[in-house]
């Protein structure tokens, strides 16, 4: 059974449908993307996975429990971690106090700290500093890096290159292959399209609030119609 | 002559002293509150009028000593604040998304739901129990003069003064010592952020409101038996004028509020004495007007950051 199951959910905001009839499935220890253009209502679908917007209809299944309608707080502790859009990290706060909040109620989380530093050693130098002076590209690893607090078995990535120097996009797409290799699940939202498909081992194309395609990633790659919407005709 | 003025001019600034503490205690309260919701919550002052009835109510029904008479007050502002945040707040807070969060028609919801509560709470309040100040009990009251010398202070004022140490030291632990205060910080700092990293907002805003209600609710009874009027009115002026320290301070900052308080008691102080009565008030929105144009971010306010 897939760690994963999102059936048929539909989302309405403020009076606006945005998710249509949505369906996916994350089989366990897989990258997973999500390719749509921008409206698509890609960040909506993820926010519904993580309780933040209640569903219309349909269904929503973590390890085969049902997540659908439980707070967010739960949702993030039974084992599903979201490193948002736009990082909504905690700029007033220092590094340390971020990753701190990320594990939440767990009353040891030295574990994790050490993990988290061991593939982003700058957090550690810039432990003390508050989050608002780091960098882009920093503060999208501490994101991620506070996400992993948490101890997930899935993490939901939302555009987590979005705006990031080439150097930066490049290691945070290792980081990603790093965290599956510890059994993490990843979900992978990501405008840089051509990367995101090599690294994603199945993919979900969302156009308009409707799953418009989905397959393999290698498979995706070579769509025609992919390569001219995501890619660029080649 | 000198040494007379000298004197003279001392005991002004220990009355003024007094005074901006009496403003820093609701304000501590007040912009505990705003930190988290980013909203202002005008019912603060009633909730301070509030606490200084319930200790009164429970002076006349059980005459209790004078520290028990603190816990209840500090019991009743707790509920208060928790049934506050529930009507005027909580209806408000539906939706979870950026557009809502950001949205200034919900923000100014909010803020007239509060400035609402306010005006019919302190309406009830007359209605029942007339706008008269209220008869208080000599035992209880807290004028008893202290000597220092050629100076002379009220004991209420020296409760004030430990209250309000109390209240700030008490606050700077639980923000940054326990893990609630790592998450009031949070919420206050990022809602969204907050709801990722699996805090229980709703319940962290209800904590926030209880414990500055608290605050609040137990600054009215200290300064109400300090200086003898305890009336529906009485959170009104002083509300405005922890406003005013809260914005002079940055708007999220409690030492700032603190010390923009106690610059305004001291000045109000000041000016009664070399100038009238009259100017006080001139003086304490001046120098809002002042901050407010030279240093748009209040006197203690964040530096911009970075995005």
């Amino acid at each position: 059974m897939a760690l994963l199951q999102v059936e048929n959910i539909s989302v309405t905001l403020g009076g606006v449908p945005i998710l249509h009839e949505v369906s996916l499935q994350v089989e366990a220890q897989r990258i997973v993307t999500i390719l749509g253009a921008n409206g698509a209502g890609k960040t909506t679908l993820l926010r519904a996975i993580s309780g933040i917007y209640p569903l219309e209809q349909g269904s929503i299944r973590f390890d085969g429990a049902a997540i659908h309608g439980q707070p967010a707080h739960r949702i993030v502790q039974s084992g599903l971690s979201h490193a948002p859009e736009g990082r909504q990290i905690f700029s007033n706060m220092t590094v340390r106090e971020n990753l701190q909040l990320g594990a939440g109620a767990q009353r040891d989380w030295q574990q994790e700290l050490a993990f988290v530093h061991d593939i982003f050693p700058i957090l550690q130098q810039r432990s003390k500093q508050l989050a608002g002076t780091l960098s882009g590209g920093e503060q999208q690893m501490l994101c991620i890096g506070r996400a992993l607090m948490a101890k997930p078995r899935l993490l939901i990535l939302d555009e987590p290159s979005l705006g990031l120097a080439p150097q930066f996009v490049q290691q945070i797409f290792r980081v990603i292959e790093t965290i599956r290799q510890h059994g993490v699940t990843v979900v992978l939202v990501e405008q840089n399209a051509r990367l995101a498909l090599r690294i994603a081992d199945d993919a979900y194309v969302l156009e308009h609030g409707r799953i418009a395609l989905s397959g393999p990633a290698q498979q995706l790659m070579h769509d025609a119609a992919v390569q001219n919407a995501y890619l660029g005709a080649a | 002559m000198l040494d007379f003025f000298d004197v003279f001019l001392v005991q002004q600034l220990l009355n003024g002293l007094a005074q901006g503490l009496v403003y820093a205690l609701i304000a501590i309260g007040f912009t505990l509150i705003f930190g988290v919701l980013n909203v202002v919550n005008f019912a603060h002052g009633e909730i301070y009028m509030l606490g200084a009835f319930a200790g009164l109510l429970a002076i006349q029904l059980l005459a209790p000593p004078a520290f028990a008479v603190l816990l209840l007050v500090a019991a009743a502002g707790l509920v208060l604040g928790v049934l506050l945040e529930r009507v005027a707040f909580r209806p408000f807070r539906r939706f979870n998304d950026e557009a809502s969060l950001k949205s200034k028609a919900l923000r100014e919801a909010t803020l007239l739901s509060s400035l609402a509560i306010s005006i019919i709470t302190r309406e009830l309040m007359q209605l029942y129990v007339g706008a008269d100040m209220q008869s208080i009990p000599q035992a209880y009251l807290l004028m008893t003069p202290i000597q220092l010398g050629p100076l002379s202070i009220a004991s209420g004022q020296v409760l004030i003064f430990v209250t309000a140490l109390l209240m700030f030291l008490l606050l700077q632990w639980l923000l940054f010592r326990t893990r609630l205060g790592l998450s009031i910080r949070a919420v206050s700092n990022n809602r969204l952020g907050a709801l990722h990293v699996g805090i229980n907002v709703n319940h962290i805003i209800i904590a926030t409101f209880a414990i500055g209600s608290l605050m609040g609710a137990v600054s009215g009874i200290v300064v109400g038996l300090y200086s003898g009027n305890i009336f529906p009115q009485m959170g009104f002026s002083p509300g405005i004028k922890a406003f005013v320290a809260m914005v002079m301070g940055g708007l999220d900052s409690i030492p700032g509020a603190v010390i923009s308080a106690i610059v305004l008691g001291l000045c109000e102080a000041l000016s009664t004495d070399f100038v009238s009565q009259g100017w006080s008030e001139l003086i304490s929105y001046g120098l809002l007007l002042i901050t407010l144009l030279y240093f748009p971010r209040g006197l203690f306010g964040k530096k911009v950051e970075r995005v």
